[in-house]
This record gives structure tokens, C-alpha cells and sequence, in this order.
């Protein structure tokens, strides 16, 4: 497959646990400046309707732990997933140590901007133990669910999947009314 | 994030191409290639090297993609890379922070921008960011902080 040529490449949401915090603590440590106030994680491309359908051929058994973890979640909020084709593309693999656990992409959008396609990855290089596959499922599918990452100062209470230096399995009810927000 | 590194270099990127492919099936993923011509070594757990290649995410099935925070290396860009080894296949950034370009008007991180670690850094004078990353590495070099082994970044 050729690579298309691409001044305007997709935005691929990516994990990596703990990396944000190790950065904070060694950045700290050195340096004199002000702490920043964070805000709230960016956004995500919103899904094209509330129906999703998850395919996931071949997946490991912690891929479909975490493939399961996800639908389970997303099915708490207004989105329904079922196993059919055509909207979430589940795949894990040693993808090596590529500085992400996991990822998603829309690769297809509607005409009015709406992710119609997602594939969602997990990096069996990086992954270890059930929580990190279950806690990854639950953020990658958070992604196809149009939300963003949180971090600390939006999420005091650390219990959303959707940061990336902990690792909660579920999303708490800001997350679930976000995705609402969104279909 | 010099703790989490093999390789922490100031460089400036001279060439970016297309990479290899990787992934379960074919096209799946593929990298782009981007070769940076190192200016000083800051942090090395490994062979001091004039010139690395990046592998930084370039396709994704065929689509360009790129990872959130982290736009494609263009040539010319000249800054701090925080390198890890990919096993035998070159180096990756340590994660969307791992690269800070340094502008016009000072550091220029990757990474959210919502992220604390990033805006501690945003906007740091050349000298500023020069003289932080050589105290973290010395930091590291001083503590002699182990690297989490692969697989265990937990």
C-alpha cells in the first residue's frame, strides 16, 4: 500500500501509562517555574451515530478483555455496540515499543465531520497486566466515543479511564456525559 | 522524561521519508523516517551517534495520521529529542511529550497542552530549556535511576 501524501494527517489519540507522570516528577524537580493550571483533555472526533458496530478479528484473549471492557462501557452511556462491521476496528499486536499502549484513529468521516470508521489498537508489547488491558479498553473505546484525555485537575477524585497516567477500568459520570453529549 | 530514555539529543531534522510497516497486517501501520543530525548528546545509556533516525507515526491503513500533540516532523525542525530504542529497528520518541522544538520564541513542547508537565515547559528560553535538560540528565545520572525495563512501563 502506498501512503498517501498528507498535509493534513488524521489526529490519532494515544496512551502510555505513567509517562506523564514520571514527566512531571523528573521536569519538577528541575526546573523553577510556576506550576501551570491544567485544564480539561481535548475532545475526540464525535461517533456518526449510536449504534456502534466492533469487529475485532484475531485479538488476543487480553485484547478481548479489553475489547469487552470497552463495549462494556460505552454501553453505559447513550452509544449501544454490538459485534457487526463497519464502525470500530479492534486489533492487538507486538507492535514494539512504539511509546504508545494503546491508540485510535478516525480513518473515514462523514460530510458533516463525524467519524464514520475508527480503528482502535492495543500494543501487546507494552501491556502487561489484566487492569492495564482492561483500563486501555475502557480509554481507547473512550476515544470512539468522542471524548478526550483528562488529567488530574479535571479528574481529582482519579477515577477515569480517560487519563493516561493512571489506570481506572471504567468512566466515571463526567465521561458518561460527555459521550451523551456527543450523540 | 530523561529517566524514561535511551537517547536525549539537540539535533535538526535533515530528511524525512517515507518508513517501514509494520503491524499484524499488511499496511497496517507505517512509520515515517526522520533523520536528525545530532548537535550535542545530552543523555545516552547507549553509543553517542552523529546522526538517528526517528521512526515517528506517519499512516495508519493507508490514511495519514499523526499523533495528538505531536505533529509531523518537518525538515529544518531543530530540537530536543527524548529517544527510546525500538529493538533492532532504529528509535521512537518516548511518547507524544518526547520532542521539544526549540522556535523563534523559545521551547516549543509536544504533548497535550493541557498537560502540566507541557506548560511548565512552553515558551522556555533556548538557555532555560538547555540548562533544564542538563540538570534532569545529570539528576538521572546522579540517582542512578534504572530505566523501566520494556514491557513493564506500568
Amino acid at each position: 500500500m502506498c501512503p498517501t501524501p498528507g498535509p493534513s494527517p488524521v489526529q490519532v489519540a494515544i496512551r502510555r501509562f505513567s509517562l506523564a507522570a514520571l514527566c512531571t516528577c523528573v521536569v519538577s524537580a528541575v526546573l523553577s517555574v510556576a506550576p501551570a493550571q491544567a485544564s480539561h483533555g481535548s475532545g475526540f472526533d464525535d461517533p456518526d451515530n449510536a449504534a456502534q458496530c466492533v469487529t475485532s478479528p484475531s485479538l488476543t484473549p487480553n485484547g478481548v478483555l479489553a475489547r469487552n471492557q470497552g463495549m462494556a462501557q460505552l454501553d453505559r452511556s447513550d452509544i449501544t455496540t454490538s459485534f457487526c462491521g463497519g464502525d470500530i476496528e479492534v486489533r492487538d499486536y507486538l507492535y514494539g515499543n512504539t511509546g504508545w499502549v494503546g491508540l485510535t484513529a478516525c480513518t473515514d468521516h462523514t460530510l458533516t465531520g463525524r467519524c464514520d470508521i475508527y480503528v482502535v489498537k492495543f500494543n501487546e508489547s507494552l501491556l502487561s497486566t489484566s487492569t492495564e488491558w482492561k483500563s486501555v479498553g475502557c480509554h481507547e473505546f473512550g476515544h470512539t466515543g468522542g471524548i478526550g484525555h483528562r488529567t488530574h485537575s479535571s479528574d481529582a477524585d482519579d477515577n477515569s479511564c480517560m487519563r493516561s497516567d493512571i489506570d481506572p477500568i471504567t468512566f466515571d459520570s463526567h465521561d458518561l456525559n460527555e459521550i451523551n453529549a456527543d450523540v | 522524561m530523561v529517566a524514561t530514555a535511551d537517547l536525549v539529543v539537540l539535533g535538526s531534522v535533515s530528511n524525512v521519508a517515507p518508513g517501514r510497516e509494520f503491524g499484524e497486517i499488511s499496511g497496517e501501520l507505517r512509520y515515517r523516517d526522520v533523520t536528525v543530525l545530532v548537535e550535542r548528546t545530552l543523555f545516552q545509556r547507549i553509543t553517542p551517534m552523529d546522526v538517528v533516525t526517528v521512526q515517528e507515526l506517519g499512516w495508519i491503513e493507508g490514511t495519514s495520521a499523526a499523533i495528538e500533540g505531536l505533529p509531523w516532523s518537518r525538515k529544518g525542525d531543530r530540537g530536543y529529542y527524548f529517544l527510546q530504542r525500538d529493538g533492532k529497528n532504529g528509535f521512537t520518541l518516548i511518547g507524544a511529550q518526547g520532542r521539544i522544538l526549540v522556535g523563534q520564541d523559545g521551547a516549543e513542547p509536544s504533548g497535550l497542552p493541557d498537560l502540566p508537565a507541557v506548560q511548565r515547559l512552553n515558551g522556555l528560553s533556548a538557555e532555560q530549556l538547555s540548562q533544564a535538560i542538563d540538570a534532569a540528565s545529570a539528576d538521572v545520572k546522579s540517582r542512578g535511576l534504572p530505566k523501566l525495563p520494556k514491557g513493564d512501563q506500568s
